[in-house]
């Protein structure tokens, strides 16, 4: 009897030890895999759009067989689409657009797309401004345009040297750097009224304007008092405060909780490039951890706050990200200058060469996927995204 | 009863309680020591070697899976067949191969994939005779009359070879294709590992891990009990990262797959259960 109780107690440990282990493993942050859909049903100007949104948002496009979800639909007279999540095997969205254009449209249900595969908020509808220069080099103006660089529209019209322009968050406003009066000034410049005004107009540089998360101060570089350094004043340019002392500072931006203002500083002897923080109400200088990535410069810290993306100058340019807490290494993602965050924190605007001429470019940071925007004129660069 | 006999009556007692403890709880301990070498082995696998086993399955139609029986012999035979045609025109091999396809049929043999070969020989030699009297015909125009007309016959010849290494690279393109069709279904039976990586592949597949992680190493280990049928029974977590972000993504992983795939023909058990491990490393390498 005891026996056979034994052997049975044995037999049910062995059925409960037979279990198949399985082990999945991925490498986290930048080595994501897209997921992979497979789009039907839409032609033209309709499946181009999604094609764009999708791919800089971390989607891959293969036959129906290999995807994880099939969007099917049509953009003849409006768009209107289906998606099907195929391994849980039910529809996720089911939608129908009328009103606006086609492209515009087609930018919505990207969107909810990604909102309902990935539960984020999509891009497809956030504006940029960037400079553009039709000459490649020299005289340009500053242009506002859709995300993917359609519909570009120029801002300014002085025919002068224009740098860095600069979003007021939640407003259609802009900061920009311009020599219309003959030295860099900064200028505040609505969208919505179309007026401007000077902001900062010193001797020597004046430029890089920054808005805080609030809306209500700004960062910028100033060398008024000699050397090119970061101050942070009032929106109107008013009450300024001078943060650094170095021998040349550069490209302030905001930490989004408005605490941190991260900039690009050069070392004393002048040789390198280091990237620092200070606090907004001045303070102690902190130098960030980009160890093993020389030269880093013109950083732009994330809506969510967790990264700060950065421009590494070595021979050529790379777009780089480092977490901004330090705890992860620096990673090196593509080729090119000048990144600007999108408000979901996902992806990046930014520009690189394409022969003797810059392009912008959106890049989905955690699956490195990149497309370039089709140009306005001549040479882009600098670009911001809206948030 | 006296002392002796309770003081042994008491340590036999404890003895078979212990021994019993260590049978029934003695498996947790060794789980982990022998079989991720099993899973390791199975990552690359699955959209091929599985693919004509579990066509059912892999494919997301749920009848197929008794269906998938009678379907499979009838499309192998007629691979062999259109390999066989082509040789048909010649005399003598016409006789002895179609009645060799017939018998075959049932047994999948590996001869049927040499005789289509040995026809692909003969034929590539011929293309070879052809191409050498053109050559010897060029040099002999040329030396009569003018350059020009002597351009446009090295023209025409280089034409002449270059359909010439067309039609060999048709022909060559045509005998290898068919040979890998042969191949494919050499896979009559299936092993227990297979069914192991398309339940992988699938949950790997499913998985979306978060943009950031709190942790540089996060594993959520999951327990997935699957039916008979392909159908997820029950799909839980039986240890969390500790890490939200990883441990919701794994979540609605397990959420969304609903299905893996029926069992291989064979097998006996009603549902097998796989635990399974999602890690998610963060990346601290430069580039």
């Amino acid at each position: 009897m005891k026996k056979n109780l034994l052997i049975t107690i044995a037999l049910l440990a062995l059925n409960l030890s037979r279990a198949q282990e399985i082990d999945i493993q991925r490498e986290g942050a930048f080595a994501q895999k897209p997921i992979p859909v497979a789009l039907s049903g839409f032609a033209g100007e309709g499946a181009e759009v999604l094609k764009f949104d999708l791919y800089v948002q971390g989607f891959s496009f293969v036959m129906p067989d290999a995807a994880q979800y099939l969007i099917s639909g049509s953009d003849a007279g409006g768009v209107s689409g289906t998606v099907t999540d195929k391994v849980a095997r039910k529809v996720v969205l089911s939608r129908s657009y009328n009103g606006a254009s086609l492209r515009r449209q087609a930018h919505m249900f990207a969107d909810e797309i990604v909102q309902a595969i990935t539960n984020k908020k999509g891009i497809g509808q956030t504006k940029i401004a960037f400079k553009a220069q039709p000459g490649g080099i020299g005289a340009g103006e500053i242009y506002v345009a859709d995300f993917d660089g359609r519909g570009a529209q120029a801002v300014t019209g002085d025919g002068a040297i224009v740098a860095k322009p600069a979003w007021v968050p939640g407003r259609l406003a802009l900061y920009y750097t311009s020599y219309a009066r003959g030295n860099p000034d900064i200028f505040y410049h609505s969208l919505s009224t179309g007026q401007r005004r000077p902001i900062a107009g010193y001797s020597g540089l004046n430029t890089g304007a920054a808005v805080s998360p609030d809306g209500s101060k700004i960062a910028m570089v100033l060398s008024k008092s000699g050397s090119a350094n970061i101050w942070v004043g009032n929106a109107d340019g008013s009450n300024l405060k001078r943060l650094t002392t170095g021998i040349e500072d550069s490209s302030p931006c905001w930490s989004p909780d408005g605490q941190w203002i991260c900039f690009g500083m050069k070392t004393k002897d002048g040789e390198r490039r280091r990237l620092a923080k200070v606090s907004a109400s001045g303070g102690d200088i902190h130098l960030l951890n980009t160890a093993g990535v020389a030269n880093p410069t013109e950083p732009d810290w994330s809506p969510d706050g967790k990264w700060i993306a950065f421009t590494r100058q070595a021979g050529d340019f790379d777009i780089c990200v480092v977490s901004a807490d330090g705890s992860l290494a620096p990673a090196i993602l593509v080729r090119g200058e000048n990144p600007s965050w999108s408000p979901n924190s996902r992806t990046l605007v930014f520009n690189h060469a394409t022969g003797h001429r810059q392009v912008l470019s959106v890049l989905d940071v955690f699956t490195k996927q990149y497309k370039d925007c089709p140009r306005a004129t001549g040479s882009n660069s600098q670009p911001a995204w809206a948030k | 009863m006296n002392r002796l006999q309770k003081k042994c009556l008491v340590a036999t007692a404890g003895l078979h309680l212990l021994l019993v403890l260590v049978i029934v709880f003695g498996s947790a301990f060794f789980t982990s020591h022998t079989k991720p070498d099993e899973t390791q082995v199975l990552n690359v696998i699955p959209a091929n070697l599985v693919d004509a086993a579990f066509n059912s399955g892999v494919k997301n139609a749920a009848p197929p899976a008794p269906v998938a029986k009678p379907p499979e012999p009838t499309p192998q035979p007629p691979p062999p067949k259109p390999d066989v045609t082509p040789p048909t025109p010649h005399p003598k091999p016409e006789p002895v191969k179609l009645p060799e396809p017939e018998p075959v049929k049932p047994q999948k043999l590996s001869p049927d994939d040499l005789k289509p070969l040995e026809p692909a020989k003969t034929e590539t030699k011929k293309i070879e005779i052809s191409l050498k009297p053109v050559i010897h015909n060029v040099p002999k125009v040329t030396t009569d009359i003018s350059a020009a007309d002597a351009a446009r016959t090295a023209a025409k010849a280089a034409k002449k070879r270059a359909d010439a290494f067309a039609n060999a690279a048709r022909s060559i393109e045509k005998n290898a294709s068919s040979a890998t069709t042969v191949e494919m279904p050499g896979t009559g039976s299936v092993s227990y590992a297979n069914y192991a990586s398309v339940v992988k592949s699938i949950y790997e597949q499913a998985w979306t891990p978060p943009d950031d992680t709190a942790s540089d190493d996060a594993n959520t280990k999951v327990s997935v009990t699957i039916g008979r049928d392909g159908a997820v029974i029950t799909a839980r977590i039986l240890n969390p990262s500790g890490d939200s972000r990883v441990d919701n993504s794994v979540r609605r992983t397990l959420d969304r797959v609903t299905f893996v795939a029926p069992f291989p023909e064979g097998a006996k058990e009603k549902e097998r259960t796989f635990i399974i491990n999602f890690n998610l490393k963060a990346k601290k390498l430069l580039g």
